[in-house]
């Protein structure tokens, strides 16, 4: 496991470009939801001399102010946007999985970089789609029930007179989700990998499998995923405390704040990476068969692994176009 | 050296001096006198209880009827007026399914004479045939004017499982309004009746008490091992041979009495003193502020009992402290606090509904285990609600009126006060919470909750009566708050000190009403300020105003044919171009014409200062009365404008959007960048967090 950690965090570090590209592919997305939002902030505060004390703190009567009369209601516009990006998010991880898939597992691929991503991702979009919709209803039914259960049993235990056994029923209901929640999360996750690995068409059968993958080695892959997780948090307390303390009145200390801002989701862009990588060399390690089984590789294709036929790309370009035309 | 000597005279002086005759009075019109013995049954969660009460008729009137008030049926069942009003929430609290709580009084006499069968319900307010929460009894004989009567009741009253401020929570025990309670005889003349008569509201959702003020000797028995504590000085304790002890607690010039019992308070004691906690230049700042002399304004020492949970062992000191800076700032402002004790009680876990309460010289605090530790021990919720329930003390338990009808004379006063005590102890912009690098102050929050929406409801209305009933915290609270800071600023911080301090001793142990306090609010500021309440505190408009369009343009010269001193010459374009080219290359000095529209946007009239800020001048401001809904200022000067600012001081925090107070002519988007910065990596950590899927 530690191995597999190891061969992970070095597959972040070996692949500057895949980060990047996940961290542009982020940035371009939340921009939508960002760009509208300084329009709206720079109409409303650019010429006010109470937004001025913005620059020192956060003005929560300021903020207020913003919607009084905001009939439209601007944040709640922003938080649609934001929805509607996270479900674009959603479905796109689909694809940034395929791509970054194909990219570990061609590292001594000649081809360039962005062919590799964009072929991997086109080739395993909708497999991966299947994936995360069985996924995300295995997962939604899966919980619901879970939590039901957990709640009805420790609803006595919440009601205790003894206060502090209300905050930790709450806090273990959370934990037992977070886990189960988990386990169906790092069964995509490994489904992902095998499908890559084997170039495999029947979707159900290779979460189950993955899911089966996941309970026979419980302790190793949640502790990888615990591992990533703990930098991940690291790095969002390294940022909470520079917010903290400093504050953003000049433009040099606001151009610094976006630089802080894009150093910590270009790590955890890398931790995604260094995950996935993680586990695709954990899963080779068990699997050794499985990783070195052929997959829909061409004749004459450079990877002698995981190659994608040329004209997949074009293929799922047209069957997405397909898609868009017909619903 | 000397002047050290001349502060520590002062200071020894007003140690060993008695407290000389002053404006406050010492005792109350005591109308009732209250004897009460009562018995907790813990395990059926019952008091059996044993009443005296002697009524005194204060009016001219011959008084054939009484009314009383019987809290706890409130709780009794879904066809009560107050479960009607609130659904069985209020405050965030849930009634519990199977949780009533009732009262009934099982006899009542009168100089031997049964009145029981004479007691009837009735509902004044809403004609709700099932409510019982006022009765009325009509006396065989009557009272006369001046005259007295004593009677015997016996009652049982089932404590609801902790709801709306009173009840039980396994064996945390906060008893309130649990007693049967007169109702107040007012007679013609008492806050604007025409005829005397009974004011004995029915319980609503949204409305607290009223009640005449007076004596309380109370004996409470309860389970040896329970810790009590209650309203006034405990006088007396016994061992009883059931296991059981007695306890007893003695006060007056109150109108009320609350108590609590659970096994598992831990005690903590503190006294506030009058000679260490306030010192001697706070005294003296004081004196000079509110004009009197340093012996008028000299607090006394308060026993400080705080009931916690022994869970929130370590905030002892936070609601120590709280307690003291209540009794310090209020007792300055105002007046000394009068009784020797105070009690804060923190509820148990699970009866939040008994939290944040007050009863005179007891007052219910709240707090959680989260509190403890960081990063939640510096949100100021334990601190907040304990001077806020403690400065009811003087909003309410000391001027006492009538909360039925007219809330916002203590909710509002009480909450003004309450923040300013906040800021001064807690710091203004953070006197609310500091959590995680973000600061909120009490006037944020409050200026948030005023809106352009805020305009269907009166301050001045039955607490019943605002529509939807949710406003009733707005209206009472929090405009009332926003209300009395604008006036202080109007009036400046010296008036406003004396108004309240008046006001506050006129009226301490006796029944405002709304109108009382607007006479001594004129009286004092030797204005008639009646545009003023009748604007906010009578009317429903909002206050708003912005500034419109403004412009700074350089003044072109003219142009043409012009008949002047010289004679008639003609300026070409050309002349202009060159003019403009001196002008800017400095040659010839530029003169701007700026034009400037202010705006009322709400209905409510208020004067208010304009800023002006010129290039490389110092700021000036004017005052626009505000009559008009638009104002235009123009000015022809060298410098061009950089930004005006309606109330730059932000002193009119009634007013509910200050981001249109001012406009620059130079846009800064930093504001706005900083932000966006921050609302993108929001984004971005939520779709990456959505992405890893």
């Amino acid at each position: 496991m530690l191995t597999s950690i190891r061969d992970g965090l070095w597959a972040g570090l070996r692949h500057p470009k895949l980060v990047l590209l996940i961290w542009t592919w982020n940035l371009l997305l939340a921009l939508c939801a960002a760009l509208p939002a300084f329009g709206w902030w720079t109409r409303a505060f650019s010429r006010s001399p109470e937004a001025s004390t913005l620059l020192q703190r956060f003005n929560f009567g300021v903020l207020a102010d913003l919607t009084k009369y905001d009939e439209a209601g601007g944040f709640a516009l922003l938080f649609g946007a934001v929805g509607g990006l996270m479900f674009l998010s959603l479905l796109a991880s689909a694809f940034v999985m395929g791509g970054i898939l194909e990219v570990l597992a061609n590292d001594d691929d000649a081809r360039p970089f962005l062919h590799r991503f964009f072929r991997g991702g086109g080739h395993f979009f909708w497999r991966f789609v299947r994936l995360l919709l069985i996924a995300g209803v295995c997962l939604v039914v899966v919980v619901a029930t879970v939590s039901a259960t957990v709640g009805a049993l420790t609803a006595p235990m919440a009601d205790s007179e003894w206060e502090p056994a209300g905050y930790l029923v709450g806090l273990g209901n959370l934990l037992v989700l977070a886990i189960v929640a988990a386990f169906f999360l790092l069964g995509l996750d490994y489904a992902r990998i095998k499908v890559a690995a084997l170039g495999s068409h029947g979707m159900l059968r290779a979460y189950f499998g993955a899911l089966g993958f996941v309970a026979r080695h419980l302790f190793a892959t949640y502790a990888m995923a615990l591992v990533m997780v703990v930098l991940m948090a690291a790095l969002m307390l390294a940022y909470l405390g520079y917010e903290t303390y400093r504050t953003t009145d000049s433009w040099g200390a606001i151009a610094l704040l976006l630089a802080v801002q894009q150093a910590v989701v270009l790590g955890r862009a890398g931790l995604r990476v260094a995950l996935v990588g993680a586990e695709r060399s954990f899963y080779a390690r068990r699997t050794p068969v499985a990783m070195t089984a052929p997959s829909a590789v061409p004749a004459g294709a450079i990877s002698p692994t995981a190659g994608i036929p040329a004209d997949e790309t074009l293929a799922f370009l047209s069957s997405l176009l397909h898609t868009m035309r017909f619903g | 050296m000397n002047r050290v000597l001349v502060s520590t005279s002062v200071l020894v002086l007003l140690v060993a001096a008695p407290v000389m005759a002053d404006h406050l009075p010492v005792r109350s019109d005591q109308i009732v006198q209250y004897d009460l013995r009562v018995r907790l049954d813990p395990a059926k969660k019952q008091l059996h209880g044993v009443e005296r009460l002697t009524w005194r008729n204060p009016s001219t009137d011959t008084v054939g009827e009484l009314r009383f008030h019987l809290y706890l049926n409130a709780f009794k069942n879904t066809k009560s007026t107050f479960v009607r009003e609130s659904g069985g929430q209020l405050r965030g609290d849930e009634m519990a399914s199977d949780g009533w709580g009732w009262i009934d009084v099982t006899s009542i006499n009168a100089g031997g004479v049964d009145l029981t069968p004479h007691m009837r319900f009735v509902a004044p307010d809403d004609g709700n045939a099932d409510d019982q929460t006022v009765s009325r009894i009509v006396l065989p004989q009557p009272v006369p004017p001046g005259g007295s009567i004593t009677l015997d009741i016996t009652f049982l009253a089932q404590l609801p499982q902790v709801f709306a401020r009173t009840g039980f929570k396994d064996d945390f025990f906060l008893v309130g309004q649990w007693f049967p309670k007169i109702g107040v005889y007012e007679p013609a003349g008492m806050r604007g009746r025409v005829v005397g008569g009974w004011n004995c509201h029915q319980f609503h959702a949204n409305s607290e008490f009223y009640a005449d003020f007076g004596a309380y000797h109370v004996e409470i028995t309860v389970p040896a091992n329970y810790v009590i504590g209650a309203t006034g000085q405990r006088t007396a304790e016994r061992r009883n041979n059931d296991g059981t002890k007695t306890c007893t607690y003695e006060q007056a010039d109150v109108h009320d009495f609350a108590w609590t019992a659970d096994p598992d308070y831990l005690v903590v004691k503190a006294k506030f003193s009058g000679t260490t906690d306030v010192t001697l230049a706070e005294y003296e700042r004081i004196a000079k502020l509110l004009g009197r002399s340093l012996d008028e304004v000299k607090l006394s020492d308060v026993d400080i009992t705080v009931l916690l949970q022994p869970g929130h062992a370590v905030q002892a000191d936070r609601h120590v402290q709280a307690a003291k800076h209540g009794l310090k700032w209020f007792g300055l402002w105002y007046g000394r606090y009068p009784y020797k004790t105070l009690t804060v009680v923190d509820p148990a876990p699970g009866a939040s509904g008994a939290g944040g309460m007050e009863y005179p010289t007891f007052i219910t605090a709240g707090s959680s285990l989260l509190f403890n530790s960081w990063p939640f021990d510096k949100i100021n919720l334990v601190e907040e609600v304990t001077v806020h329930e403690f400065g009811h003390q003087f909003w309410y338990a000391m001027v006492g009126n009538n909360e039925f009808e007219e809330a916002w004379l203590d909710e509002g006063f009480n909450s003004y006060s309450t923040g300013k005590v906040m800021e001064l102890a807690y710091g203004r912009n953070t006197s609310t919470l500091q959590f995680l690098g973000l600061t909120l102050g009490g006037v944020d929050g409050l200026r948030a909750g005023n809106s352009p929406a805020a305009r269907y409801n009166r301050v001045l209305a039955n607490s019943w009566d605002y529509t939807p009933s949710g406003t009733y915290g707005f209206y009472s609270y929090q405009k009332p708050e926003l209300l009395l800071r604008t006036l202080e600023h109007y009036l400046g911080e010296q008036t406003m000190a004396r108004v309240m301090r008046t006001y506050h001793e006129r009226w301490r142990f006796r029944h405002p009403r709304s109108e009382d306090f607007f006479a001594v609010a004129n009286e004092i500021s030797g204005q008639n300020l009646s545009w003023y309440f009748d604007q906010v505190v009578r009317g429903t408009e909002i206050l708003d105003y912005e500034v419109g369009p403004v412009s700074s343009t350089r003044v072109s010269g003219p142009r043409g044919v012009i008949d002047g001193p010289k004679g008639r010459q003609t300026t070409t374009n050309a002349d202009a171009r060159k003019q403009a080219a001196a002008e800017a290359s400095g040659k010839s000095s530029a003169r701007y014409e700026t034009r400037v529209i202010v705006q009322r946007k709400g209905g409510v009239v208020f004067p208010v200062e304009v800023a002006f800020k010129f290039e490389g001048k110092p700021i000036e401001t004017q005052v626009w009365d505000g009559r008009d809904r638009t104002n235009t200022y123009t000015f022809v000067r060298a410098e061009k404008l950089e930004w005006v600012d309606i109330d730059p001081d932000r002193n009119v925090p009634l007013d509910v959007n200050w981001l249109n107070n001012g406009k620059r002519l130079e846009s800064d988007t930093r504001p706005a960048a900083s932000w966006a910065a921050r609302w993108l990596f929001f984004v971005q950590t939520v779709l990456t967090t959505v992405g890893m899927l």
